[in-house]
């Protein structure tokens, strides 16, 4: 142990200078430091946790450079090759999408349905700017949009089934679907989509998918939402 | 015949605790960290026992937060608890949910020291010691079965598990809410930050016996003191001892357990502020221990903790606002806690004396506490005393460490024999680390002078 001549503490830590005043300690004869551990007891030290900080940046920041790198080689290959279409900020926007949900992923401590609802609902969007960003050809909204409301479908059966003593918990985002599916078909009345063979689909799909959930999960299902819209 | 199976609790959260999942995240978040020094090595794998049985019965321990549309609840979780890991991270770091088996606190230990860091969501300061206590009896108890023979292997008799929200069942209507908070701003503290994530920690330790003596030479009490010399470490430090057209805002967390003889572990606590405006040029460490007296008895009366506590609950209760989906209310809720962040300068808690039963004593040395940086708020202390021993712990992500200085100076100028300890040096190291980064920085500049 040490003592600072300068602020009159003493110092639990092996440094060269006082934390405090950066004033060169001295060290305590044995007697004065038998008399120090008696009145205040042993410190406690820390470990180095610069480490671990370190090593988290350095994998995101790589990550970032690595994007970065590929989207200027793809603007530079867009520029070389077809310079009259602008490809390369579709994969500029898919690559950042992929980024930001890494982040998402990694720094973000929901459960999975809500990840899995909230990057869906992202997808749909961004899928639906691409469309329009392309000549807006409706691709968006008769096919790849409830190609994504089926693959929910599908994650939400594979969810139930891993984690089947929590089942009910990914109801809700069963709902999402079912809601994105209503809203996929009402655009077919409305006169926006002309071909009706996914939306269809989802609807029958999600709402067969929800009443069973409904019929099996009785109370569970009832405790479940109740919970979740409890105000 | 089989049993159906047990629906798992739920609870909606406390007036505070609505506020926290909103506004944390990595950057800031809301975790507490209290510490039991041993007088021995921690091992892993009774810890780890220890903490298996003790979260077993605390309810309040064993839940997760979920999202509702309209609110935040809690629901019990029946994962597997947490793994108990050596410390490697600063303190206060953010506990990851989704990588915590989703409970909401996490059990570390470096060396003789086992650390408790819960999301303040959860519980304050009071129901955290209760855990930590019951985790440190659980495993002495084990690491010492031989000794420890005579103690059942059970929690404390004595010991509330009341998981009431007392916020709800204090509040009263009607009451005077225009002296709840001010608006007014305070001064930030500012300067070169620590890299992102890092936070530097010092603890000072003080015998109890001689600071009450400086305090009573103050006409203070130890709390009023060690917030008194804070602000006045701010005011020399930070103002220079200069006039300021801002006021330096110290916010101290007034637990209301007694003030309504509430059990509850969940939070039930509310923040009042030590203010001190510097006028006219140099004030005296007495004229500012004065002022914070002052402040801190006017705001700690029954009356002032009650409309604090009404106006807290006044919002949650109102029935406009209760049916605004959860996403608005968050907006909202973010807008009004960043436009409030730089009211405050500081705080100073003071989580009070930690007691244990008499056959556990002699295998602890001390507890200590530390709270996480939170937005417009730098630097925070807190305080925790045990046999005697009154531990004052700073944390800040400025790199600077006058204020820390000046403060230790100011009691130690009483008479009070102090220690510190930091978390800048590592002891498997040598004690002059190639340090890099800004700390590097800090000492070439050192070597320098």
């Amino acid at each position: 142990m040490n003592k600072c001549p300068q602020c009159k503490v003493i110092l639990y830590n092996k440094a060269d200078t006082c934390p405090l005043c950066h004033c060169v300690v001295e060290e305590m004869d044995g007697a004065e430091e038998a008399r120090v551990l008696e009145k205040f007891g042993t410190g406690a030290p820390y470990p180095n946790a610069h480490r671990k900080q370190k090593w988290v940046r350095f994998a995101l920041r790589l990550v970032l450079f690595v994007f970065v790198i590929v989207e200027a080689l793809l603007i530079l290959i867009n520029h070389l090759t077809t310079p009259d279409l602008y490809w390369s900020a579709i994969t500029g926007v898919a690559l950042a999408y992929g980024y930001l949900f890494l982040i998402y992923w990694i720094r973000n401590d929901s459960g999975f349905a809500a990840k899995v609802g909230l990057q869906m609902l992202f997808t749909m969007v961004a899928l639906y700017e691409i469309d329009n960003f392309t000549g807006n050809y409706g691709w968006s909204l008769q096919w790849a949009i409830p190609g994504v409301i089926l693959l929910g479908d599908g994650i939400v059966f594979i969810l139930m089934m891993l984690n089947r003593s929590r089942w009910v918990s990914y109801s809700l985002l069963l709902i999402l679907m079912g809601v994105c599916s209503v809203a996929i078909i009402s655009l077919y009345f409305a006169g926006i989509i002309s071909n009706l063979v996914l939306p269809v689909i989802d609807v029958a799909v999600t709402g067969i998918y929800l009443l069973a959930t409904i019929t099996f999960g009785e109370h569970d299902v009832k405790r479940e939402l109740g919970r979740r819209f409890h105000i | 015949m089989a049993s159906r199976k047990r629906q798992p609790s739920w609870a909606k959260l406390d007036n505070t605790a609505l506020l926290f999942p909103v506004i944390s995240g990595e950057g800031m978040s809301s975790t507490y960290r209290i510490c039991a020094t041993l007088k021995e090595p921690v091992r892993k794998e009774l810890l780890q026992e220890a903490e298996e049985k003790v979260l077993a019965q605390f309810l309040t321990f064993r839940m997760r937060l979920r999202m509702g549309f309209f609110w935040y609840y809690f629901e019990e979780n029946d994962r597997k608890a947490p793994e108990v890991q050596e410390e490697s991270d600063f303190p206060g770091a953010y506990i990851n949910k989704s990588r915590n088996n989703h409970y909401m606190f996490r059990v570390t230990y470096y060396r003789n020291r086992i650390n408790l860091e819960v999301f303040h969501a959860l519980t304050d300061g009071f129901g955290g010691f209760v855990f930590l206590k019951e985790l440190v009896y659980q495993y002495l108890r084990l690491a010492h079965p031989e000794e420890l023979a005579g103690e059942k292997d059970k929690l404390s008799a004595g010991i509330f598990l009341d998981q009431e929200d007392s916020y709800l069942k204090n509040f009263k209507k009607g009451a005077d809410h225009s002296t709840a908070y001010g608006s007014r701003k305070a001064v930030v503290l500012k300067g070169e930050m620590l890299p992102k994530g890092e936070v530097n920690v010092l603890h000072a330790y003080f015998k109890i016996d001689e600071l009450k003596t400086a305090a009573k030479a103050h006409g203070a009490t130890i709390n009023q003191y060690l917030v008194g010399n804070f602000v006045y470490a701010m005011y020399r430090e930070y103002l220079k001892g200069a006039p300021s057209d801002l006021p330096i805002s110290c916010c101290v967390p007034v637990d209301l357990r007694k003030t309504y003889d509430s059990h509850t572990m969940k939070n039930f606590f509310v923040i009042v502020s030590a203010k001190f405006q510097p006028t006219k040029e140099t004030y005296t460490r007495d004229e500012v221990l004065e002022f914070v007296i002052e402040t801190l008895k006017e705001q700690t009366t029954r009356e002032n903790l009650e409309n604090i506590l009404s106006y807290n609950v006044s919002n949650e209760q109102n029935k406009f606002l209760r049916p605004i989906p959860i996403f608005i209310k968050n907006i909202a809720i973010r807008q009004v806690y960043n436009a409030s962040a730089d009211t405050a300068t500081a705080t100073m808690t003071n989580v009070g004396n930690v007691e244990l039963r008499e056959p556990y004593q002699k295998y602890v040395e001390h507890f200590y506490a530390m709270l996480a940086m939170s937005k417009g708020q730098n630097m925070k202390g807190a305080i925790c005393s045990y046999n005697g021993t009154l531990i004052v712990t700073f944390t800040s992500c400025l790199s600077d460490m006058s204020i820390q200085k000046r403060f230790v100076q100011s009691i130690t100028a009483d008479g009070v024999e102090a220690a510190v300890e930091t978390n800048e040096y590592f002891e498997e190291q040598p004690a002059v680390q190639p340090v890099k980064g800004r700390r590097k920085k800090k000492h070439e500049q050192m070597s320098t002078v």
